[in-house]
């Protein structure tokens, strides 16, 4: 088949394709530009510190840079707070990639029946998550520009994270372009492959998280000891790969549970609920992972803060640190809301019909909506709260009592955001819900 | 004579532990048209996507226009779909998201003809079939009698030498339904080309050459009828 | 006549007396006249003379005599000819596939051929009638089209029938007294 018949085929139409598109390519750049971010924090010339004979150290750091990232201790730190900016970023574009599972199947029963080969539903399924990260990698350009204007020439010295631009930045920049038209579409393929339905298996999936847990508690409470620091946060942020990866998979198995929980509870809008969690537990399982690492990361974030709190660190030292890890937690709450709203978008796309026939046997529109805000709630409360839970668990190995109470608030903050979130996307989609609720949406195959 | 265009023999299928079609064996000559009738739930759709080589023979043998399905894999068998079989199934099955006209040009967008000439092409059929649609109408504006005279022209435009269609008529009135089902078989049968019908509609079934009437997954008898 | 035929297969399962012919065919037929006892011994004795049954018994069990009729080979061979025939197709005004399909079904005498026979005839009728030649007026079109829904209707009931009969655990009970 021809690229352009395939783009023919697979281009997005619809404005909910059109949203996928754009939360690739969003999520993409920037993973993308937080990336090229990362190679070049490398770039910045370590402080290489001399013994004195006297017993004095000389520090060979010309002031440049925030020591974040001259010292070869808290280097990697900065590193694993830019891979958990990263994380949710790309579960965003994962779970944007996956979205619309219903109807792509129906696309892809429909192609094949005209006789489509199986290369040519995987080249329409890999063309516009490619052409999406494509789009993704050119923008992380942009992202790591506005990045480098923030922390290098308009942060003061003390502040700096990044250093100049260079060919090299063009290089990195270059490879993310690659990797994320490649990552793009092998996703799309991927999310294409039908897939034999057979029982998910919990255990791996809650090992992986048990190793992750146990891995961060062990990295966190592990003794501070500044030549092995290096070594414990590789470990710290191999630990928070491992329990995001877990979590981004133990999704639908929560989404399974709460369905079944609230199938027995028995009243009208529990029962409703759970049967559209149930038949899609596969989606909205993802958006409960990303919002669990959205949570994993606004946890570890509130735990970083109350760190960077302690007396011991001066204010002007730690600014930068705190305004770094609280742009982070925005960052992944922002990536929460967008997975959220993405997700009850195409759970009402994919279960117009069934809105329909509800309405139709005459469930009135409040209803509806509290149905619609009861399964975003069972992805969202829980998960985030999880999630920030989780995270927490930096601070009591940390043993700093003002770190215990800034998660403690985070915990409480993360309560009203879980909340005021299903409220409003709630509210945002009313328009959608009630097109689905309308009589036309009933004959719709 | 010339060798069948269609040949099914003792094939069975299973689904998990329901048996849908066992040992059927059957077949459908150049310019012949075939019903196949049962009751809902005696394995005549099976015996379809068997056929169209959707579903893949657990035992015995397809063969469509000289090739064996059963024996090569999924890409020969969408190219034998592509190239050689009209499909019309009972709800259309059209391309969510696609416009109508490009999903009566997908068999030959899929072959490789210019989207100009496939899409002129298209239109013409669904001008035969009497659906009036714009350029941008989608599947989803479509009622069901209209998304089947749309599947018909997606099975009809490529002039396939086998035409599969699954109670093509069921979503039409009595007078549209006729008049597809005329459509469909004079332009088939016109060019050489083996129509089989799965339908439980009598009225369908009496346009065949040859009923063969399935129940419980077992072909009960096979009758002439012109 | 088939009012012949229908006492055959009435007397194929077992030896009855006139008495549990008229009660078996009121039972095969509800809707339809009852049986006149008249007619069941004029036809029994029309059956008797042509060879196709004969008298088995003679049972006088303190009420008035009564004679058990059997079906002869001549008779099995009468029954199963007229069985091998479907049923012309005519759509309107036929209790002949009526009679075949429940006597069919009764005497369980090769039920699938008799469907697919019925069958064939009437898609075929079906077919001829779907066939209007060119300079049909649009009156000869409506007659045919008459005639097609009712022979529709007719294979609609010997689908149910034969769906309804088979699906029943036992064969239909004989009445006896």
């Amino acid at each position: 088949m021809k690229t352009s018949t395939a783009w023919l085929i697979g281009r997005p139409r619809t404005s909910a394709g059109r949203t996928r598109t754009l939360l690739v390519a969003g999520g993409a750049a920037v993973g993308g530009g937080l990336l090229i971010a990362a190679a070049a924090v490398l770039r910045v010339p370590a402080e290489e510190v001399r013994y004195l004979d006297g017993g004095g150290t000389v520090s060979s750091s010309s002031g440049e840079y925030s020591s974040l990232v001259v010292q070869a201790g808290l280097r990697p730190g900065v590193l694993t707070g830019i891979l958990l900016l990263v994380l949710p970023a790309l579960a965003l574009a994962w779970q944007a990639v996956t979205t619309g599972s219903a109807r792509r199947a129906a696309v892809h029963e429909g192609l094949r029946l005209s006789g489509a080969t199986p290369a040519d539903l995987r080249r329409v399924a890999m063309l516009e998550p490619a052409v999406a990260g494509a789009f993704g990698g050119l923008l992380a350009g942009a992202v790591y520009l506005a990045l480098w204007l923030l922390l290098h020439v308009a942060a003061p010295a003390s502040a700096r994270l990044l250093p100049g631009l260079s060919p090299l930045d063009a290089v990195a920049w270059l490879v993310v372009i690659a990797l994320s038209t490649l990552v793009g579409g092998v996703a799309g393929a991927l999310a294409a492959t039908p897939r034999r339905r057979r029982p998910v298996r919990a255990w791996p999936r809650l090992l992986a998280v048990g190793v992750g847990v146990l891995a961060l508690v062990a990295a966190v409470s592990a003794p501070r000891d500044i030549d092995r620091h290096a070594r414990s946060t590789t470990l710290l942020c191999a630990a928070l790969v491992v329990l995001a990866l877990g979590l981004l998979s133990t999704g639908s198995i929560w989404v399974t549970a709460r369905a079944r929980r609230l199938a027995r509870s028995g009243t009208a809008v529990d029962v409703l609920a759970a049967g559209g969690l149930r038949t899609l537990a596969g989606p909205a399982g993802r958006t409960a992972g990303t919002t669990c690492v959205a949570g994993l990361v606004i946890g570890v974030v509130g735990s970083l803060t109350g760190l960077l709190l302690e007396p011991q660190h001066s204010l002007s030292e730690s600014l930068p640190g705190i305004l770094f890890a609280l742009l982070a937690g925005l960052l992944a709450m922002l990536a929460a809301v967008a997975s959220l709203v993405l997700a009850a978008t195409d759970d009402l796309v994919t279960t117009r019909r069934a809105v329909a026939s509800t309405a139709a046997l005459g469930a009135d529109p409040t209803v509806l909506e509290q149905v619609q805000r009861r399964r975003l709630a069972v992805v969202t409360t829980g998960p985030l709260l999880a999630g920030v839970l989780l995270g927490g668990l930096y601070a009591p190995g940390a043993q700093s009592p003002i770190a215990l109470g800034t998660v403690l608030l985070t915990v409480a903050l993360a309560l009203l955001l879980a909340r005021a979130l299903a409220v409003a996307v709630t509210r945002v989609l009313r328009p959608q819900l009630a097109r689905a609720a309308a009589p036309s949406s009933l004959r719709v195959a | 004579m010339n060798p069948p265009t269609l040949t099914l023999s003792a094939v069975s299928h299973t689904y998990g532990r329901t048996q849908a079609l066992r040992d059927a064996t059957l077949s459908v000559a150049p310019g012949e048209v075939v019903a196949v009738t049962g009751p809902s739930g005696c394995g005549k759709s099976t015996l379809l996507l068997l056929a169209a080589g959707v579903l893949r023979a657990q035992s015995g043998r397809v063969t469509v226009a000289g090739t064996e399905l059963s024996g090569v894999d999924d890409t020969a068998r969408a190219l034998v779909r592509r190239r050689s079989i009209g499909l019309v199934l009972q709800f259309g099955q059209l391309v969510p998201d696609l416009p109508v006209r490009d999903n009566v040009a997908l068999p030959l967008l899929l072959e490789g003809h210019p989207a100009a000439d496939a899409r002129a092409a298209a239109d013409g059929w669904l001008d035969r079939v009497g659906l009036a649609v714009g350029p941008d109408t989608l599947p989803s504006e479509l009622s069901g009698g209209q998304a089947q005279l749309a599947a018909a022209a997606r099975a009809l435009v490529h002039g396939p030498a086998l035409l599969l269609a699954d109670e093509p008529t069921a979503s039409l009135d009595t007078r549209s339904g006729r008049a597809l089902l005329d459509l469909m078989l004079a332009t088939t049968v016109a060019a050489g080309g083996a129509v089989l019908l799965v339908t439980h509609d009598n009225t369908v079934a009496a346009r065949a050459d040859r009923e063969v009437r399935l129940r419980d997954g077992v072909i009960e008898h096979e009758v002439a009828l012109s | 006549m088939s009012l012949t035929e229908l006492h055959l297969a009435l007397l194929a399962g077992a030896p009855r007396h006139g008495y549990d012919i008229k009660q078996e065919h009121d039972a095969w037929f509800p809707d339809s006249r009852p049986l006149p006892f008249g007619q069941v011994y004029a036809t029994l004795a029309r059956l008797q003379r042509d060879g196709l049954a004969e008298v088995v018994e003679t049972r006088v069990d303190g009420g008035p005599e009564r004679t058990v009729y059997a079906l002869t080979d001549a008779g099995d061979e009468r029954l199963r000819a007229w069985l091998t025939e479907p049923a012309p197709p005519t759509g309107t005004g036929a209790e002949e596939i009526v009679r075949k399909t429940i006597a069919a079904l009764h005497t369980g005498i090769d039920v699938q051929g008799h469907v697919a026979r019925q069958r064939a005839v009437h898609l075929r009728r079906m077919r001829e009638l779907g066939q209007v030649p060119p300079g049909a007026s649009p009156a000869e079109r409506l007659v045919r089209e008459h005639l097609i829904a009712h022979l529709d209707a007719d294979l609609r009931w010997l689908d149910l029938a034969t769906d309804l009969l088979r699906s029943s655990p036992t064969p239909p009970e004989r009445t006896h007294s």
